[in-house]
């Protein structure tokens, strides 16, 4: 009898201890799902990951040309998006390549030069940068360089980014806005399932190049209903997720959660009302979307998890003040990581999370 | 206590299991089949008791394979390839007119007529050769100094002169340097400068050729041996290897990169050593030899077609010529190293030899031919030169599918026109949405017909309603038609309205009516559609000597120096046109830009079922929202 107490005790203690690690360890953020759905018709129960293994799946089913390939992708990939793809549609079609970047990259332009559908994945978005020279200076240019006589339209690279609780330097960063800088591709970054799946669908039959950047904490942690049917949700424009008059913020991928929390704190705590946007094309982006909410709100902050100088934020910013400069009530504010290399230990200190977002946001509306 | 003993084994067995269990490190199970031979999953090899660097020197040098010698004789007979009389003419005339290209297009960069070019003195064998052994319709991924290939297929002269000028005939449309051509009716891709890139893509295209039904093509791949240097030159070699590409990689190792030696590019036996050790079936040969190279090739790619396996071939030459006309290679070697490669090692030369021993060709078909050679560039160079620039809005077009609204709404009229005619065109619009007519004014001049006279000259009515009409098609949403809400302006002169120009040949009435003041420059820069660049007086003096020295002659530079001289004589026209010469229809023009592509957005309507009623007011995205315009007053 005296045993088992003690067995019993030892066993809330380790329960404790391992809640208390997943606590620790826990994401910085709220998911939000969608409350609307780009469809009426049936829908599933799916994850991010599924979101994406079922889009990849209707891709591979439709298109004979289609196919998909990176590192460790045949077992289904390191986050299990191409799981069952390999059992699907055979070796030729789901597989795996040499551990290199930059021939990935290369790989899918020349298959997409020759007709085919190319999805190439690299496993981390951090990762991506020897495969840098083949997307800006390459398939950016395909179709400029040639006159239009030859493009790579048909590739789609897939890329897991951002925070996840431990990545540390290598396995957190959020490489968007130096693609942004390459005219001739485009830049997505979806914030949940239904967007996910709409997204890459119209990524991957986007005649110009796509570079599709996956939060990867929100494979797992992001659940939805989402549509069976095959959609998508065009590129270059922006979703307004929650309506307001005081503020308009602005983010994308796991980013857009902190700001949805941080406009029902600002609600509850404050009574003000915040336009929240989620950018999900990065390039193009919806000039239109943004300049109209600021122009109605004349706050504007922006949040992003890259480093503040030179991150996306930037450009937007500099835009709004061309554009709705008499309409500003305070100055463009940025909250985004600091300008230094992603942290193991600090992640909760480098991100920009609802306090920091929250703080800035007090600021801006006492301005 | 033997109990009491077993128990304890049983204990310890027990723990050792465990400790197994919940150990991470995971050895492999070694089937050391008689100690001899290992099976590890990263190679299969024989055991050794015996410690055994291997370096560049534990291997015979790879041999090169030749099929003529210095004096244009086949050593083996058995290996000259069966090629008709006419085929080898064509060959060798192909070689002769790259080279006289190459003359004639580096001296007119030297006088400033291009603004650069590459010859290919010295390598025109493996040009000629490997062309001739593939299909038509195998796909080329070249680097920049493989321009026979392009010629052998059957890119005239005029087009590949009509890139390095850059004119409105050039398919890029101007937009890359000199020697970038691309031909995709051929089978070309356009060429790019950063080294090496074309090596995994070429890998990519070949795999989607794998999978094409019935597939009877492969992908040729050219790199020089300084581009071998690169990351994706190695990433290209293993990745052909794994997922087993049609491919044939074409190294043309000629010596030098820019300036670095080959010895100071790579250790070991050349690029042809790294074949086997990555998977690929290697084959090294002469390059300097055509019908090597041609033979070579030939098989290479038969292997890759019939059982899809990536080769390949190391052809060996020498870069005769400077590395561009960036370069001076006198800097870095001597005279004396190139006559050797000029005198006894020049493809041409060789070739010529072969087929005069075949009795093919003799000195008097050859001095005709270079002649006629030399006028077809000198021509072409002549057309050239009269043709127009690309249109201005080519800068922008092809960045994307559809022009984005970022690049659309900046450039599409305020490059083209000044700033007060534009302003005196809203005004004008302003003036008819709002039904207000400007009748008289302050300052009126007896001169002044219209208001805007007072501010710009020679504005005619139809260029402020052209005008007009652009920036109504501007700001009116894309899904509805442009003539939806139009101001009741009379109809427009739709004849006029600058449609896109074509890259080709823009017609004449596409120009907006315009009336050209010469005193008050309308436009910025340059009228469109295109501009005519006025043939310059300096001729392209015709010193080149007939017979093939191999090599630029370098003192030619000074010789341009001076001034303008007589106008250029008319070349005669040579009586018939070459063999490999055949005109092509100008490149045709994508669609406009408005019009979306017919498989693109809007999506089928089964995919997009009519959005339910507005339910959920927080979320605002869920209704369709009015058209509004961008910039709401």
């Amino acid at each position: 009898m005296n045993s088992l107490v003690r067995r019993s005790y030892f066993l809330t203690k380790v329960v404790k201890n391992v809640n208390d690690c997943a606590k620790r360890f826990s994401s910085h953020f709220i998911y939000y799902p969608d409350q609307h759905k780009p469809d009426d018709g049936q829908t599933t129960k799916m994850n991010m990951m599924q979101a994406i293994n079922n889009a990849m799946d209707l891709t591979l089913s439709s298109d004979p040309t289609a196919l998909l390939f990176g590192e460790d992708v045949a077992f289904g990939g390191v986050f299990r998006c191409a799981l069952g793809l390999q059992e699907k549609y055979g070796k030729d079609r789901v597989f795996n390549t040499p551990l290199c970047e930059q021939g990935i990259a290369g790989f899918g332009i020349g298959l997409a030069a020759a007709g085919a559908t190319a999805i190439a994945e690299i496993q981390f978005a951090d990762y991506i940068f020897p495969a840098f020279d083949q997307l800006v200076n390459e398939a950016a240019k395909a179709r400029y360089r040639s006159g239009g006589q030859w493009d790579c339209g048909a590739l789609t690279v897939r890329a897991p980014c951002g925070a996840v609780g431990h990545g540390g330097l290598y396995h957190s960063q959020s490489p968007e806005a130096f693609f942004a800088h390459a005219p001739g591709l485009k830049v997505v970054v979806p914030r949940g399932p239904i967007a996910a799946k709409g997204l890459l669908l119209s990524c991957i039959r986007e005649p110009d190049p796509c570079i599709f950047l996956e939060p990867k904490i929100l494979y797992r942690s992001a659940t939805e209903e989402v549509p069976n049917i095959d959609y998508m949700l065009p590129l270059g424009k922006a979703q307004i997720l929650r309506e307001g008059d005081a503020l308009t913020m602005i983010a994308w991928g796991t980013q857009v959660h902190v700001l949805l929390e941080v406009a029902e704190m600002a609600s509850e705590k404050l009574g003000v009302h915040c336009e929240v946007i989620d950018l999900m094309s990065i390039l193009p982006w919806d000039e239109e979307t943004v300049c109209n909410s600021v122009k109605k709100t004349g706050r504007v902050l922006i949040s992003h998890e890259a480093p503040l100088t030179c991150g996306f934020g930037a450009e937007i910013a500099a835009t709004i003040q061309e554009e709705c400069f008499l309409h500003l009530e305070a100055p463009v504010t940025r909250v985004t990581g600091w300008d230094a290399p992603f942290p193991h230990v600090f992640e909760p200190y480098y991100l920009p999370d609802k306090w920091r977002c929250y703080h800035a946001l007090t600021q801006l509306i006492n301005y | 206590m033997a109990l009491k003993t077993g128990v304890s084994f049983l204990k310890l067995t027990s723990l050792r299991q465990t400790c197994r269990v919940l150990s991470t490190h995971i050895r492999p199970e070694v089937q050391q089949n008689g100690a001899k031979n290992a099976d590890f999953p990263g190679a299969r090899a024989p055991y050794t008791g015996e410690i055994k660097f291997l370096d560049e020197n534990s291997y015979e040098p790879i041999p090169i394979y030749r099929v003529l010698d210095n004096n244009g004789k086949a050593a083996d007979k058995s290996h000259e390839p069966v090629l008709d009389r006419e085929a080898l003419r064509h060959m060798y005339k192909t070689m002769t007119q790259l080279n006289q290209m190459d003359k004639i297009l580096y001296e007119s960069q030297r006088q400033g007529r291009i603004s650069f070019y590459m010859t290919n003195y010295g390598e025109e064998g493996i040009h000629i050769g490997s062309a001739a052994a593939l299909d038509p319709k195998d796909l080329v991924y070249a680097q920049y100094r493989e321009v026979g290939v392009l010629l052998y297929r059957g890119m005239t002269v005029q087009e590949l002169v009509d890139q390095c000028y850059g004119n409105h005939r050039d398919p890029g449309k101007g937009r890359q340097m000199p020697v970038h051509y691309g031909c995709k009716r051929r089978s070309v891709v356009t060429i790019s400068s950063p080294l090496g890139t074309q090596m995994p893509q070429a890998v990519g295209s070949a795999y989607a050729y794998k999978r094409r039904a019935g597939n009877e093509n492969c992908v040729i791949c050219y790199f020089g041996e300084g581009a071998a240097s690169e990351g994706d030159a190695h990433a290209a070699f293993n990745f052909a290897a794994t997922l087993s590409c049609p491919i044939v990689f074409l190294c043309r190792n000629n010596g030098y990169a820019i300036s670095t030696p080959s010895n100071e590019q790579y250790r070991g036996d050349g690029i042809a050593a790294r074949g086997p050790a990555m998977g690929l079936r290697t084959l090294r040969v002469d390059g300097t030899d055509t019908l090597a190279v041609y033979n070579a090739v030939k098989q290479a790619r038969h292997i890759a077609v019939s059982e899809n396996k990536p080769i390949l071939v190391e052809a060996m030459c020498y870069r005769v010529g400077h590395h561009s006309t960036s370069d001076d290679s006198s800097a870095y070697r001597s005279l004396d190293e190139i006559a050797k490669w000029t005198k006894d090692e020049s493809p041409i030369q060789k070739m010529k030899l072969y087929l005069e021993q075949k009795g093919h060709w003799d000195d008097k078909a050859d001095n005709e031919w270079l002649k006629e050679a030399r006028n077809n560039v000198l021509l072409s160079i002549q057309e050239a030169e009269k043709q127009k620039k690309p249109n201005w809005r080519e800068m922008l077009e092809d960045v994307y599918y559809d022009m984005p609204p970022r690049i659309h709404l900046c450039t599409t009229l305020c490059l083209q026109w000044e700033p007060e005619v534009i302003a005196v065109a809203l005004m004008f619009l302003a003036g008819k949405l709002s039904k207000f007519e400007v009748v008289d004014w302050n300052g009126r001049m007896p001169a002044h017909n219209a208001w805007w006279d007072m501010f710009v000259e020679d504005i005619t009515m139809e260029l402020l309603e052209d005008i007009c009409h652009q920036v109504l098609d501007l700001y009116s949403p894309q899904t509805q038609s442009s003539g939806g809400e139009s101001p009741p302006l009379p109809p427009p002169s739709q004849n006029n309205r600058p449609e896109k120009i074509t890259g080709g040949t823009p017609p004449k009435n596409s120009s907006p009516p315009a009336p050209r003041s010469t005193t008050t420059p309308l436009k910025n820069g340059t009228d469109h559609p295109s501009v005519t660049e006025p043939p310059k007086s300096t001729t392209l003096t015709q010193t080149y000597s007939t017979s093939y020295a191999g090599m630029p002659s370098y003192s030619h530079t000074q010789q341009y120096s001076g001034p303008p001289v007589a106008p250029l004589p008319p070349p005669p026209m040579p009586p018939t046109l070459p063999p490999m010469v055949f005109s092509e229809p100008p490149p045709a023009r994508f669609p406009p830009v408005n019009v979306p592509p017919p498989n693109y957005f809007p999506p089928p309507p089964s995919l997009h079922p009519p959005r339910p009623a507005p339910s959920n007011a927080a979320h605002p995205h869920t209704h369709p929202l009015p058209p509004r315009p961008y910039y709401p007053p």
